[in-house]
């Protein structure tokens, strides 16, 4: 769905990519635009798919490419993002617990370029991915109830079973649960959508219900060069920012905008932060 | 830029508990600038502060309708005969909204009128089925929660076999419980392989006429999932398949399938007009099934023995009816109505049973006023941002 960046209020998308033909599911969970061809990359998780559309489409409209396939090696795509300086695709698995790297225009089934996977990596569910150009870095969000969960940063080319050069985790650092991430790599700064929200299968404990999380979730901004048990160093949350579980983060550097998609409210807020974003003068 | 006025959004929903203190201290110098740490309002926000209909089911006996609402997390309980002719909104007999019903992002339900008892499905977070005595209103605790795996859809109850099937999306499974299961069960058996078919199961019915059960099946499949579990939490171990896009299907099974069942009948091709297929019932009056066509924004009516590439005996569907991104269908035996809950703008309709084409509802019942935006959200998880047109992008 496509909303206008100032509507405000109870408003409708101004386009929808819909149907069975876009083959597009009715869950997912990541999306990527392409700025400079002018492309939205989604994963569909369901059908271990990755399609790429016209970012005018709308509409059932079919996909310009499909990534898919056994030589694919991809099992179920959580999230999604694009790296045009290096012509890549980096996709996100929660069940794989990888990245994957394809041809940005891949289409079919096509294996991977590179592969970040195995037990040194840290990876669980991978929740987001997100890569910094200009240092070369690959930045990823991880889920974990047995392992770590936080930013686990590695070398963009790094492949196969490889220790991340730095993680983001531990009790200073907030994160409890993880979704999204962005990398503003002008600035050096990673953003998080740390969610935070509880799920239980213990029914003698308090209700599991999104109705009363225990921890409020955030935007939290940490150095590209962070690592370990550290506190965000910006971070957007409280009561006025009406987040509960913020689900997504997204930069719009131009307008010193951030914004987030939360998954109780089912809103999307937009915060002005000038703070955030020092270089970009008004 | 005001912040603070721009942020007061009267109508949000009030959700937020207490906050810790910002974190004030960097770990390290940053040779920029430092980003600030602020507890601050939005300057714009798109929330829908009205209930979204997701599922819907009728107890013709007690004159009742009611749909889910994953959008506010409640459901809402109407009287069936009364509806909004002039577009304003209508008032529920109940609602059961708040932190003490356990409900999230809930698809199906159903009303149990035998042992006064409404079934609703959190779809997705919670993993759970919530059962609420038929008389909740507000901010009423459960009768009983039951464990249920990630992603379950669909609801049916099967009286003769005093059981609930419930669907499973992402584990292409349907899971059968005890009608009375409460906390973390095993279910009674498991219909899933590749024998199935089944591939993202969405609504499904149980027709206790002829024994049957019926599913719409969205197609995407990767791998049969094993479920290592006992029913409740998510056991992601996948096979070697790879992912799969496959055509929507209406897949019928006898109603005591279990394990890698064949389907007794299979409504699938480009005949059969199916497009995101998500509410089924069965409609026993004229024998045919009835689903909620969400892609194409229509309602369509196969006959209960077709099988194959066929095409619906009814569509009803353009700019009259109504219907606009439909999820849920209930039949309503006694005053012969297709009750239909749109995802699209705020409304439940009701036709005749017998509608065809483009034809306006009987009656219509509104969350909100007419003509009231609806952004659809549904536990959205990532957005981005689209500079040349200016645009979020929101996958849903």
């Amino acid at each position: 769905m496509a909303f206008a960046r100032l509507a405000n209020g109870n408003e409708g998308p101004v386009r929808v990519i819909e149907g069975q033909g876009t083959k597009l599911s009715r869950t997912m969970h990541g999306i990527a635009y392409d700025a400079v061809h002018d492309e939205i990359i989604v994963p569909v998780h369901l059908a271990g798919a990755v399609l790429v559309f016209r970012a005018s489409a709308s509409g059932e409209e079919a996909p310009v490419r499909v990534i898919q396939g056994p030589h694919t090696r991809i099992l179920r795509p959580e999230t999604v993002n694009v790296d045009v300086k290096n012509n890549e695709i980096v996709v996100g698995e929660d069940v794989g617990q990888d990245v994957l790297f394809f041809p940005r225009d891949a289409n079919g089934d096509v294996a991977p370029l590179r592969m970040i996977r195995g037990e040194k990596t840290g990876l669980d569910e991978v929740r987001g991915v997100a890569v910094d150009p200009i240092r070369n870095l690959l930045v990823v969000s991880s889920r974990s109830g047995k392992g770590t969960t936080g930013v686990f940063v590695f070398n963009r080319s790094d492949n196969g079973d490889v220790a991340p050069r730095a993680v983001i985790a531990g009790p200073k650092s907030g994160i409890i649960r993880i979704r999204q991430v962005e990398v503003d790599p002008d600035e050096g700064k990673i953003f998080v959508a740390v969610k935070n929200n509880t799920e239980s299968y213990k029914f003698a404990d308090a209700s599991p219900s999104p109705w009363n999380p225990d921890k409020p979730g955030f935007i939290g901004v940490w150095d590209i060069n962070d690592n370990g048990d550290v506190p965000p160093r910006g971070v957007i949350k409280g009561p006025a920012s009406e987040m509960v579980w913020p689900a997504g983060v997204a930069l719009n550097p131009g307008d010193r905008e951030v914004y987030t998609i939360d998954s109780v409210s089912n809103g999307m807020y937009s915060y002005y932060m000038p703070e955030f974003f020092p270089a970009k003068k008004q | 830029m005001n912040r603070k006025a721009a942020g007061a959004c009267a109508f949000v929903f009030a959700f937020v508990a207490t906050i810790g203190a910002l974190s004030q201290t960097a770990p390290q110098e940053n040779k920029s600038a430092k980003p600030a740490v602020e507890d601050i309002p939005s300057v714009r926000m798109i929330a829908d502060p009205y209930p979204a209909f997701n599922g819907i089911a009728v107890d013709a006996g007690n004159g009742l309708v009611a749909m889910s609402d994953p959008n506010r997390k409640s459901l809402l309980l109407y009287d069936r005969m009364r509806g909004a002719s002039r577009g304003e909104a209508s008032l529920p007999l109940r609602q059961i909204v708040g932190p003490d019903t356990f409900l999230g992002m809930i698809a199906g339900i159903i009303l149990d009128p035998g042992h006064q008892e409404i079934y609703t499905a959190n779809n997705d977070i919670e993993d759970t089925v919530v059962v609420m005595p038929y008389g909740a209103s507000g901010d009423a605790k459960p009768a009983r929660v039951f464990s249920v795996p990630h992603q379950a859809w669909g609801l049916a109850l099967g009286d003769a076999a005093d059981q609930i099937a419930v669907t499973v999306e992402v584990q292409n499974t349907i899971v059968f419980y005890r009608r009375q299961v409460k906390g973390v069960e095993a279910p009674l058996r498991i219909l899933r392989g590749a024998e199935t078919g089944l591939a993202d199961p969405h609504g499904i019915y149980w027709d206790e006429l002829h024994n049957e059960i019926g599913v719409a099946n969205h197609g995407n499949f990767r791998g049969v999932v094993k479920n290592t579990g006992g029913g409740c939490s998510p056991s992601f171990v996948v096979e070697d398949e790879a992912g799969e896009s496959r055509p929507p299907s209406i897949r019928i099974f006898a109603a005591s399938a279990k394990g890698d069942a064949k389907p007794l009948r299979v409504i699938q091709g480009p005949k059969s007009g199916l497009d995101w297929p998500m509410g089924i019932a069965y409609d026993a009056q004229h024998d045919t099934i009835v689903v909620a066509n969400n892609g194409d924004s229509s309602i369509l009516i196969f006959g209960r023995n077709g099988d194959g590439d066929v095409a619906p005996l009814r569509v009803i569907r353009g700019d009259r009816t109504g219907i606009s991104h439909p999820m849920g269908v209930a039949v309503d035996p006694q005053k012969g109505e297709i009750w239909v809950s749109n995802w699209g703008d705020h409304s439940a309709l009701a036709f005749d049973s017998g509608a065809r084409g483009n034809v306006g509802p009987k009656r219509i019942i509104r969350s909100a006023p007419a003509g009231t935006p609806a952004p659809g959200f549904g536990n959205p998880m990532a957005l981005a941002y689209d500079s040349k047109r200016d645009e979020l992008l929101v996958p849903n």
